[in-house]
C-alpha cells in the first residue's frame, strides 16, 4: 500500500514536471546566435557547439573569443580574420559537422579564398587545456598564427 | 602488437581527466551510491567497481573497434552517440531507481535456464547491473568525453593498432575516481553499522538513498536532454 502511494506520488510528479516542460518549452522559439558569415575575412576561426552548454563548453567558448579578438587583434582589425561561434543543431549548419568532421564542440581555424574553403584545422588540445586559461589561449593564439603564416 | 606503456598511461590519464570534469558529474554520483550501498559482503563494493569498470571498457572497446574497422565513422558515431543516449539514459535511471525501491515487483516468465529476472537483478544490483550500468554510462557521451576519446583515444589506437588496450585503460581511467569514492562510501557505511542497528539497516537506508539519487539524476537528464532546460550548466 505504501509503495503503491509512493509509486503514484513518482508517477504524479513526472507527470506534472513534463506538463510545465512541456507547456514552457511551446512558445520558446530556438535560440540561435549570428547567422552564418558572409566570408570576407580570409580567416575564420570557428566554434561550433550544440546540445547542452556546459560550463567547460562555455569557458572555451570565451577564451577561444579572447585568443581570437585580443591576441591577434592587429588581423582582426585588418579584417584577415574572423571569430564565429555557430550552433550546428541549426539546419543551415548541419553540414559543418560533415565538412570540418566535427565529433564534438570544436573550434577550427580556416583559411577562405574567394570565398571557398581551401583550408582548415581542429584544435583538438582545446579539451585539455580547458583548465589553464594562459596555456588555453596561447595555445588557440600559436596555433592560429602559424596556420596564417603557413599558407 | 607492440605497444609501449606511454599510450596507455595517456590513455589511462584521459579517462581520469574525463571522469573528474563537471559535465560527467552527474552520472558519476549515480554509480558512486550504487557501487558504494554493495557492502552485504566484505569485498561487494569492489567486486561491483570492478564489474562496473567492466561494463565501462566494453562499450569503449566496442566503439573503437568498429571504427578502427571502419564500421562507423568518428563524426557519426560520436554524434548519434552524445545525441540520443542521453536521453534515453533519463527513463532508464527512473525506471532503475523504481526497481531499486522495489515498487514494481517485476514477474517475468522464465527463459530457457530459468534465469529470467535480468530485469530485476539489474535494479537489485550486484554484478549484472554494475556491468549494465558502467556500459550505459560510457555510452552516454558529454562533449568533455566525447572530446578525449574520439579526438585522443581513438587516434592512439589508429596509431598503435590498439583497438582493445587503449580503451581498456580509457575505460579504467574513467571508472577510478568513482570506484575511489564509492569504496570510502561503503567503508563509512560499515563502520556505521557498528553503531547503530546492524548491517541490514544501513544497506536499507543505502538502498533508499540509491533510489533518490537515480530517480532524481533521472528527471534531471529528462528535463536537460527531452526538454532542452538548462537546469545547471555543468
Amino acid at each position: 500500500m505504501k509503495k503503491c502511494r509512493l509509486l503514484r506520488l513518482i508517477v504524479v510528479s513526472l507527470a506534472i514536471t513534463f506538463l510545465s516542460l512541456a507547456w514552457s518549452s511551446a512558445g520558446r522559439c530556438s535560440q540561435t546566435d549570428a547567422p552564418i558569415a558572409e566570408i570576407s575575412a580570409e580567416y575564420i576561426v570557428y566554434y561550433f557547439f550544440m546540445g547542452k552548454r556546459c560550463s567547460t563548453c562555455l569557458r572555451i567558448e570565451e577564451w577561444s573569443a579572447m585568443a581570437v579578438k585580443d591576441d591577434l587583434r592587429e588581423h582582426v582589425e585588418a579584417g584577415r580574420l574572423k571569430w564565429q561561434a555557430l550552433d550546428i543543431d541549426e539546419p543551415e549548419n548541419k553540414h559543418f559537422v560533415k565538412d570540418f568532421q566535427l565529433y564534438t564542440k570544436s573550434v577550427i581555424v580556416t583559411e577562405y579564398k574567394d570565398g571557398k574553403l581551401v583550408r582548415w584545422m581542429n584544435l583538438p588540445d582545446i579539451w585539455k587545456l580547458a583548465h589553464d586559461q594562459n596555456q588555453f589561449i596561447d595555445y588557440v593564439a600559436g596555433k592560429t598564427r602559424k596556420f596564417m603564416e603557413n599558407n | 602488437m607492440d605497444i609501449s606503456a606511454l599510450p596507455m598511461i595517456s590513455a589511462l590519464w584521459f579517462g581520469i581527466l574525463t571522469s573528474i570534469s563537471p559535465c560527467p558529474l552527474a552520472t558519476n554520483i549515480a554509480a558512486t551510491t550504487f557501487i558504494g550501498k554493495q557492502i552485504n559482503t566484505r569485498y561487494g563494493s569492489l567486486v561491483a567497481g570492478t564489474a562496473y569498470t567492466t561494463g565501462r571498457s566494453a562499450a569503449y572497446i566496442l566503439i573503437c573497434f568498429a571504427v578502427v574497422a571502419g564500421l562507423f565513422s568518428i563524426p557519426g558515431v560520436s554524434m548519434f552517440l552524445q545525441q540520443y543516449m542521453n536521453k534515453l539514459l533519463g527513463p532508464v535511471l527512473v525506471m532503475a531507481g523504481i526497481l531499486i525501491l522495489d515498487l514494481i515487483p517485476l514477474r517475468l516468465p522464465a527463459i530457457g535456464n530459468g534465469n529470467s529476472n535480468f530485469i530485476q537483478r539489474l535494479g537489485k544490483g550486484g554484478i549484472p547491473g554494475a556491468v549494465f550500468l558502467g556500459f550505459v554510462f560510457a555510452l552516454s557521451f558529454c562533449p568533455v568525453s566525447a572530446a578525449l576519446f574520439f579526438g585522443s583515444v581513438i587516434p592512439l589506437a589508429l596509431k598503435f593498432k590498439s583497438s582493445i588496450w587503449l580503451p581498456l585503460w580509457f575505460g579504467i581511467g574513467t571508472a577510478l575516481p568513482v570506484i575511489g569514492f564509492a569504496l570510502l562510501m561503503a567503508f563509512g557505511a560499515r563502520f556505521a553499522s557498528r553503531f547503530i542497528n546492524g548491517l541490514t539497516l544501513v544497506e536499507r537506508y543505502l538502498r533508499r538513498l540509491t533510489a533518490i539519487v537515480f530517480i532524481g539524476i533521472g528527471i534531471y537528464f529528462m528535463i536537460t536532454y527531452l526538454f532542452g532546460v538548462n537546469l545547471f550548466t555543468t
